[in-house]
Parts: structure tokens; sequence; C-alpha cells
């Protein structure tokens, strides 16, 4: 299957690689709308589902993002074949509210996927997530077939200029990033910037190439449209996998943002690394894709 | 003309039920029932060997029983080689190619419990492998993960990218191995060909199974019978056996090689074929001679002296990774046949069919290569399907603490030592937390190792970004130990609420 799966895709690359190829403009071009009143809300104090509500609306509603008739990706973690309790994967009843509040904004379809590390069903299944994406009506999609993802041009990456992503992300309207928020034994924290690896096929090239200047790299193939950090369990140790429920604290946060490195930034206050250890994000500002100081924004924060 | 008899349509039956249940437990996802493969005849024998327990015994009891009673319906009814020759009897007479029929022929008896007799040495000194290349099902195995399986997906695929069944997803092929194509693929057109021609006569001249349930439909209660009395000598029963075992012209059957197909007993229009317990007095059956049991004895001695000392150890065993449940090297080659169930069954792809990397006695058994995949760590399918004994059911919590190899760190090779550069891949991956990221120079953090408490899993040997010699690699153990549960400072608070901190 791989091989097969590898000549065909070289076949196809080779003969649509024009057609296949998101040229710059087109990423570039695409309009991020910016919340009119706040460039980050915080919510603390209550159930995930709950924070979203309050949190959407702080930033205007999912209307603001979501256009009648327009195709949504949600992109959670579910990287691993775990329970919610574990902290591993995000919170299957905040993604389930998400995908709600994006059928009532008047989405045609939305679509949920992640890139898993375990066997994919395994993970779909045990995190909740597929179950409770299903009810509320989204299509969940395989990301673990390399069929299904096509080249990318990153032309201003520093280490990072190419990269397989996967096709519903690159034709969707709206992409709506939901991470949860873990330590990370590489990375050193994982949460918004650090999950858009599971929308790429070859990550072990990320990691060969400079994980941190890979992953700051990767934002400009394809910016998020919405942020949510997802930080009702916060894992404090032994991420991104975690080995022991303790590790994981119930500290019941939830950010929101389109600007990637700022709800990174909070975030790494939150689970309590220091922002300066986490070489991605001041890659991410001196690419200009976000900012670190929190000071210059204005931040709603609500608290239940 | 081939009539139906209530017997033949229930063999008929049966036979196709084995025919899509047991290529089903290959092909299809790890949910579908494995039990049809725990009782196929030489399966049974092995895991009663290799496991011993009153419930194992009670199934190949149940064979044999079976066989005692009615003789060897195992061969007609629920052997899938069996059942696969048939098919390619049918085919052959669709097209119009008739195989030599009508044909009494002599039972070669000399020469096929000779055989059987040197495969069983084998096995009971300790190598499995001879057994594997000639017993059914694992011959069957092993055409239908070579062959059928890359078919059977390639077509799902097909579907699946269509779109054309919702909900339909792409399967990985199982890894490709060219000793599993030649070996599996060449088995099945040496025993098409041969059923082609002359019907049953891999089951009467090679298969172990059928040389051993031949010693009890012998003398089983009941058999197909000739009875001289109505027999009008015209041939038809002899023309429609597979096993060419019925001379009518005696009116001798041989029930020895009898497969219970009861296609002569549908054929004849006097009744005097038949299934009955009333023995006609036919002409004795020549038994066995001094010189068969001199040969058979030998070739048993030759079995069990010579096959086991040419198979075993050529190579140190370590280098390969056993699948988890094997426990030692030695117990799980004495009871491997090579089948490729636990193969086809595995959900992290990580098995491969060996070529030598166990040496030549391992030939075709499962290992692990971490370049296709890890070994899951929910996962215990390989451990519950297999059917030979040869891997011990786990449980989850037993697999998860089970040492099936040792990762080796190779520092100068890390892309955080050569480049200087975050990584952390491997521990990431692992799930025991045998590999942990520890502060280094420059805010980097690099792999720390505890080999005491890694399973051997894979997981970091596969993730691992560098080529072309990996940095971290899981070499095998002769012997699958215990990890130790890792140690850690449980946090104090399970729940925080702080206010927010910017």
């Amino acid at each position: 299957m791989e091989r097969r799966t590898f000549l065909k895709n070289t076949a196809a690359a080779g003969l649509f690689g024009g057609m296949a190829l998101n040229l710059p403009g087109t990423a570039a071009s695409r309009k991020i709308p910016k919340s009119a009143q706040y460039d980050l809300v915080a919510v603390r104090g209550g159930q995930p589902a709950e924070m979203f509500d309050r949190g959407i609306a702080a930033l205007g509603g999912m209307d603001h993002f979501v256009k009648s008739g327009q195709t949504v990706v949600v992109k959670p973690n579910i990287g691993w074949a775990k329970p919610p309790e574990a902290g591993a994967d995000t919170n299957p009843e905040l993604v389930k509210r998400i995908i709600e509040h994006c059928f009532r904004a008047g989405a045609k379809t939305v679509y949920v996927l992640d890139h898993t590390c375990d066997a994919w069903q395994d993970c779909y299944n045990k995190s909740g997530i597929a179950e409770a994406a299903k009810a509320a009506g989204a299509k969940v999609l395989c990301g673990n077939y390399k069929k299904d993802y096509r080249p990318v041009e990153v032309p201003d990456g520093k280490r990072l200029n190419r990269a397989l992503v996967h096709g519903a992300v690159l034709d969707c309207d709206v992409f709506i990033n939901v991470p949860v928020l873990k330590n990370h034994g590489g990375a050193i924290m994982t949460a918004a910037m650090k999950n858009l690896m599971g929308i790429v096929w070859d990550r072990r090239y990320f990691h060969r190439h400079d994980l941190q200047q890979c992953i700051a790299d990767f934002v400009m193939a394809r910016k998020p449209d919405l942020n949510v950090v997802d930080a009702f369990r916060v894992m404090k140790n032994g991420g991104p996998r975690g080995l022991r429920l303790e590790d994981v604290l119930e500290m019941s946060y939830q950010l929101l943002s389109t600007d990637i490195v700022a709800v990174d930034t909070a975030a790494s206050k939150i689970i309590g690394i220091p922002a300066a250890r986490i070489p991605h994000l001041r890659m991410g500002q001196e690419l200009k894709l976000g900012t670190m100081n929190l000071d210059e924004l204005s931040i709603k924060r609500i608290t239940l | 003309m081939t009539g139906y008899t209530p017997l033949k349509i229930l063999r008929i039956i049966s036979s196709l039920a084995a025919l899509v249940i047991l290529p089903g437990i290959f092909l299809l996802p790890k949910n579908f029932p494995a039990a049809a493969a725990h009782w196929q005849f030489i399966p049974a024998g092995l895991r009663t060997m290799a496991v011993f327990s009153l419930a194992m015994l009670g199934v190949f009891g149940f064979s044999v029983l079976l066989a005692v009673i009615f003789g060897r319906v195992y061969c007609s009814f629920f052997c899938p080689l069996g059942t696969f020759q048939d098919v390619v009897i049918r085919l052959t007479k669709i097209i119009g190619r008739s195989r030599k029929k009508g044909v009494f022929t002599p039972n070669r008896r000399r020469w096929r419990y000779s055989l059987a007799a040197g495969l069983l040495g084998a096995l009971l000194f300790g190598t499995a492998l001879p057994l594997g290349l000639f017993e059914p099902f694992a011959i069957f195995g092993r055409f239908t993960a070579a062959i059928f399986k890359p078919g059977f997906n390639y077509l799902n695929n097909l579907l699946a990218d269509q779109a054309l069944i919702a909900g339909l997803y792409p399967r990985e092929n199982s890894p490709f191995s060219p000793a599993l194509l030649v070996i599996g693929g060449g088995a099945m057109l040496a025993v098409a060909a041969a059923a082609a021609r002359r019907g049953r006569i891999f089951c009467n001249t090679i298969c172990p199974a059928g040389a051993l349930l031949g010693l009890f439909s012998k003398i089983s209660r009941l058999k197909i019978t000739l009875d001289s009395n109505k027999c009008v000598k015209c041939g038809q029963c002899a023309a429609v056996c597979k096993a060419n075992c019925i001379d009518y012209a005696t009116g001798r059957v041989d029930n020895e090689r009898c497969v219970v197909c009861f296609n002569c007993t549908a054929v004849c229009g006097f009744n005097a074929v038949r299934y009955t317990h009333r023995q006609a007095a036919p002409p004795a059956a020549p038994d066995f001679s001094r010189r068969d049991f001199l040969m058979i004895g030998s070739s048993a001695v030759a079995g069990a002296v010579l096959l086991p000392g040419l198979l075993r150890r050529t190579v140190p065993a370590a280098a390969a990774v056993m699948p988890p449940g094997a426990l030692t090297f030695d117990r799980f080659t004495a009871s491997c046949t090579g089948c490729q169930l636990c193969v086809s069954n595995c959900p992290g792809r990580v098995l491969k069919p060996a070529a030598l990397e166990y040496g030549l006695g391992g030939f075709l058994q499962p290992r692990l290569d971490f370049d296709a995949g890890k070994c899951e760590y929910e996962c215990t399918a390989c451990s519950r399907i297999c059917p030979n004994g040869a891997l011990l059911p786990l449980t989850v919590g037993r697999k998860q603490r089970l040492q099936i190899g040792r990762a080796q760190y190779h520092r100068e090779r890390c892309v955080v030592v050569t480049d200087r550069t975050h990584c952390g891949a491997c521990a990431e991956h692992c799930p025991t937390g045998a590999i942990r990221m520890a502060d280094w120079k420059d805010g980097l953090t690099i792999p720390k190792l505890k080999p005491e408490l890694c399973i051997g899993c894979g997981a970091c040997e596969y993730i691992c970004p560098v080529r072309p010699d990996k940095a971290i690699t899981v070499s095998g153990l002769q012997t699958q130990g215990t990890a130790q549960f890792r140690r850690g400072k449980p946090a104090v608070n399970r729940v925080e609420n702080k206010d927010f901190p910017f």
C-alpha cells in the first residue's frame, strides 16, 4: 500500500503539480476575520461547552467567522487513544459545542479530523471525539491516509518550504484550530501552533529539520481563522502522550483568539512554562504571525 | 449425474461457511470472530500442546471424537484448504477440463505417514516450522495473506477512493514480503494444479492432518461402504470420488483416504453406496507392513533428531523482536506454523513475516518491523488471535508491562546533538515513560532512557526522524520480561482554580 500510494501520489504530483500546489497568494489573501472588540478572550471556571458559549459571544458570535453555506474544518487534537480524563486529546464536549455553533451560523458541512499518532480508529473512539462530532452533525474524516494530502509551498519558511497538507483543510472556507494545552517533551509546550502538525503528512521532516522553526514556518501554510485552546484539563507533565492521571490538572480555562502566537503565549502562562523557553513562539512573532506581548492586546477576561 | 442428498447439502453449506468465515478472519477488521481458526485441527492440536488445559483438550478431543464417529468430516466440512480444492475441482468441471476420474489409486501409505511422522518428530522436539509448511490451515493462511489480502485491499481502496460506499476507509496492505509471496503463492498454485488433475491428492499424500485423521476414520463408527449385493458396478461413485478411494471392482472403499464429501452416496442410483455403521463385510484393507513401520519410525526419528538441530539457532534470535505473548523464543518457534493470521490482524501493521531474521527455523514467523509501524500500546490483537498458542493471550494490563525488546539510544546520531535543535519524537511516542526529555544545554531537551521501563514497543524507533541509521533502535529478547512501572511524583492537587495569570 505504502509503495502503491507513493507511486500514485508521485505520478499525481508530477502531472497536476501546478494545479495541486497551493500558491502563496491563495493562503495569504484569505481574509482572516478580526473580532470587532477583542484580540483575545479568556474564560475560566466552567465546563468546556459553556465556556465556549461565553467566549465566542465575546468575539462577536460564530456568525463573525462562519457564513451561511460555508465549509468548516474543526481540528482538535485526537493524537492519542486515551479517554477524555487523560487530557491527551481535546475535550469532546468542546468539539461538539463548536460544531453546533458552526451549524447555527449556517455552515454547510463541518469536518473533523486529525493525523493521529496511535491507530486512528482507536484515537477517534477512545477520545470520545468521533461520537461527539457525529452527534453534532459533523463528518469525521480519517487523517491517516496519504492520498488525502496535497503539497503546499511555504515560500517564506526558514526551514520548511513545502509540506503535504490534508486536502479538507486546504479546501475549507473556515479553519478552526482546537488544541488541548499540554507540556511537550520536544516542543516544550503544545497548544495552537503545535496542533497544526496534525494536518501534516510527514511530521518526521519537522523533527529532522529544527522542530521549533518548522512549527512556526508551517503556520504560514494555512493560518487558522480561529484558535480555541482547551485548557480545561491541562497535562503539566509527561506530555504530549501522558503517563499518569496525576499529571493532569483540572484548571478550567479556555482561550479564544485569531492571533495564534498570542493565544499560545497566554496558554504558556496558564501551564506555567516561561514563554521564553518555547522557541516557536518567538519564531512565530519574528515571522509576524502574531505577538507575544499580551500587554498590547485587548483581552476580555470572563469568569463563570 | 450428481444428485444432492441432505448430507451432501449439509457438507456444501458447512464448507461454504468455512470459505467465507476463515478468509474473513484474515481480511476483515480485527473484531471479526476468530474462533473458527481456533477450532482448526492442527492449530487446536498445537494449542493443546502449548497451553495444556482442559478446555483446549476438549477442543482437540472433540475433533478426534468427530473423526472417530463420522470419519474425516473435518476435511470436507471445515478445512479451508479442502474447500479451496473443492472449488478448484468444481471449476475444472465447469470449464470442462475433467480430471482423471474413476481410477482407484493405491494408498501411498508409507510415504504419507513417513512425512507426517517426520513433521511430528520435529514438532515434538521443538520446531513447528516443518509441520507448518505442510499443514493445511497454515498453507491457506499464507496464500490468503500473500495473494488475497492485497487483492481485497486493492478493491476496497478502489471503492473507498471513488467514495462509492460511504464510510469505507482505505486499508493498508500487509507489508510486502517476497518470501511470503513465493512460498504462499507457490503452495497455492501447486495445490490448485494437483486438485485440478487429481482431486484431493494433496489431502492423501502430503497433508499431515489428513494422515492423522485417516487413522481415526479407518476405524470410525460411520463410514462409506459399498453393498456388493446391490452394486451393479457402473462406476459412477468412483467417477465422482475426489479422493480416488473407491475400488468398485472389488467393492472396497479406502476409508482412510475418504474425506466424506457424500458425492458417492448422492450419485448412486441403486442405494449401494451408503454412509452407515453396518459394515457389509468389505474385503479387508491391507494393513501396515513391518517395512512400513520401519520407514515411518525412522522418519520420525530423523525428523526429531535432524530438523530441530538444522533449523534452530542458525543466527542469534535476539536480533528480531517477537510479538508480545511469545514469552520465549523456544516456545514460540515450537508452536508457530507461520500461518500469518497475526500478521494479517495487526492494526499497527508492525508485524511482518520474517525472512531469515530468526534464522532458518523462524522462516515466515512474525517479527516486529519498526520501519513499518509500532506495537500499539492498547492492542493485544496478535496474542488473542494466534490459533496455535505460539502467542499466549494477554490482557491489556499484562501487555503494557511485557518487555518484548529493549531500546538503545545512539546519542551521537540524535538530531538534538548533531543539529542542536529540538526534537523529542521518541519521548513523545513512548507510552511507558522509559524515554523522557531532560533539560540540556541552550534550552534544548535531550532523550533520557530508562531501560528498565522500556517494553520494546518500538514507537521510538518508528518515529525517530534520523536517517539512514536511527538514533534509537529496539532489539529483541530471547525471553520476554516484565518492565517496571515509572515512579513519578503525583501532583498534589487534581483541581487548580486560580485567577487569570495574565
